[in-house]
């Protein structure tokens, strides 16, 4: 086989194992949830570290982009006299793709990153190992409650995310804009359906999957030390927002 | 009693067990002696179950491995790290308490007390503040008390130690091997150790094999191995870079 197709071939391959593997996680963590086995203190433990501590540098993220495209939209708007229906497109913005995808994003940065960093150190110190010597199952007591608690803490956190993203362009439509507070909600109450807001918290569940996934499939296959944790950080990072893009993209056509 | 028949473990290409066969008695101690890398950790990765061989048979108490996996009363085993492999993110005293609450039949008053237990056994059970501190706050041989506590929790009768003396100064690394002696006359447990330190192999072994290539090529009683000592096991003894021994690696 002439090489760059070979090269190309083994791509695949890996790629396909890699989300086999992926896959056999989900499973794996499934069954131990369904046998009662998931080490919940572990899980609650996880939800704070890996959600509740994302919650600040969501808020931040969230408020600046809400008051840029905001800032965008009302210069366009005020050309075209429609200065009303900002508030509605603000929110078809945030809640369809700005809040799922800056908050995967955020999430993959920073819980993904740190999900590869954990698993990684203890597969290269031995700890995963010595779990399976204390009959501890690494699925039931490390990996289910990853993969579960960004599971279930990404749409929350998409929450907060449109929460502040909306307050932040309608605070500064109404200062710098003098647009009033009735007229912004009025527009995204009468043009906005429900599935605007779940269809972006849906996505959250996917990228929550997706990224714990891509997280412990690269710390789980970490060799040579320090300098292999932080490598498989940096491809979990990688990885995990390439894969949300991709997801993201699939998932509004689907959704819209 | 352990069991290794015609074990044979590849990796990457490389033939790191060929045809693989020893015998360790119940409650009797062997040492598996050879040079870094000849597969010494990985003869107890797969006694252990960890990694699966190639071919060939392991028993323990006569049991094949993967039947015994399969059975909730077969052997218990346990093994102690080279790294100690304690959980970073618990403390001395979860990390103890780890593998019994998972056993899901003792309250957290017997498990408390059990943790005790194993402190005094390995030295560590006067200083209190102990229990809270994390593997961090702790000294190389410290980690390896802890780590030996954490395996005797669980009452094995067969333990597995991986260089349980590297890295230590040779007053801890006496201290280790003293402690190895005192378990396996307490708890009369069938125990394999593999070390590259003669002096440990010296000090706790019944019984010394000497791994290279993939095979036992020296063996016998500790007592009177050294003084019958064939080319390989001389040379590794006296640490002569000529010999049969490559230094290039490769075993």
């Amino acid at each position: 086989m002439p090489q760059p197709i070979s090269k190309i071939s083994r791509t695949i391959l890996s790629f396909l194992a890699a989300v086999g593997e992926i896959t056999l996680y989900y499973g794996a963590s499934l069954a131990a949830i369904l046998r009662g086995e998931l080490d919940r203190p572990r899980t609650l433990w996880e939800m704070n570290t890996l959600g509740v501590n994302s919650l600040p540098i969501v808020v931040i993220i969230n408020t600046f982009a809400g008051m840029v495209i905001s800032l965008h939209l009302s210069s366009s708007f005020a050309a075209f006299g429609i200065t009303t229906q900002m508030g509605h497109f603000l929110t078809i913005a945030f809640a369809r793709e700005l809040a799922p995808v800056l908050t995967g994003i955020v999430v993959a940065g920073r819980a993904g990153s740190a999900i590869a960093a954990e698993i990684g150190a203890m597969a290269v110190s031995e700890q995963i190992d010595a779990l399976k010597t204390l009959g501890i199952d690494p699925h039931a007591y490390l990996i289910a409650p990853k993969i579960l608690a960004v599971f279930l803490m990404l749409p929350l956190l998409i929450i907060m995310a449109n929460l502040t993203g909306l307050l932040g362009g309608m605070g500064l439509a109404v200062y710098f804009k003098h647009l009033t507070v009735p007229t912004f909600i009025d527009s995204i109450l009468t043009h906005i359906q429900p599935w605007d807001f779940l269809g972006g918290l849906t996505k959250g569940f996917f990228f929550g999957l997706v990224v714990a996934g891509i997280g412990v499939y690269y710390g789980l296959h970490t060799k040579h030390g320090a300098t292999g944790v932080g490598i498989a950080a940096t491809k979990t990072v990688v990885a995990g927002v390439i894969a949300l893009f991709i997801i993201n993209f699939i998932l509004t056509v689907l959704f819209y | 009693m352990i069991q290794l028949e015609n074990v044979c473990f590849t990796l990457a290409g490389r033939e790191i067990l060929s045809q693989l066969s020893f015998t360790v008695p119940t409650g009797r101690t062997y040492v598996l002696l050879g040079p870094s890398g000849c597969g010494k950790s990985t003869v107890l990765r797969l006694v252990m179950g960890l990694i699966k061989p190639d071919s060939g048979r392991i028993l323990i108490n006569g049991v094949p491995l993967e039947e015994g996996k399969n059975n909730r009363r077969g052997p218990r085993r346990g093994m102690v790290f080279q790294s100690a492999a304690l959980f970073d993110f618990l403390s001395v005293y979860e990390n103890i308490a780890l593998g019994l609450r998972k056993k899901g039949n003792l309250s957290e008053a017997e498990i408390k007390n059990r943790v005790q237990q194993e402190l005094n056994h390995v030295g560590l059970g006067a200083d209190p503040a102990l229990l809270s501190k994390t593997p961090a706050e702790l000294s190389g041989g410290m980690r390896k008390r802890v780590a030996i506590a954490r395996t005797l929790a669980l009452d094995p009768e067969v333990i597995l130690y991986d260089e349980p003396t590297t890295g230590l100064d040779p007053i801890m690394a006496g201290l280790i091997n003293d402690l190895i002696l005192r378990v396996h006359r307490r708890l009369k447990v069938t125990s394999l150790l593999v070390t590259h330190d003669l002096n440990t192999a010296l000090q706790v072994a019944d019984e010394i094999g000497f791994l290279y290539q993939g095979k036992i090529r020296e063996s016998g009683p500790a007592r009177i191995l050294p003084e019958q000592a064939g080319p390989l096991l001389r040379q590794f003894m006296d640490g002569r870079l000529d010999g049969p021994i490559s230094t290039n690696g490769g075993w």
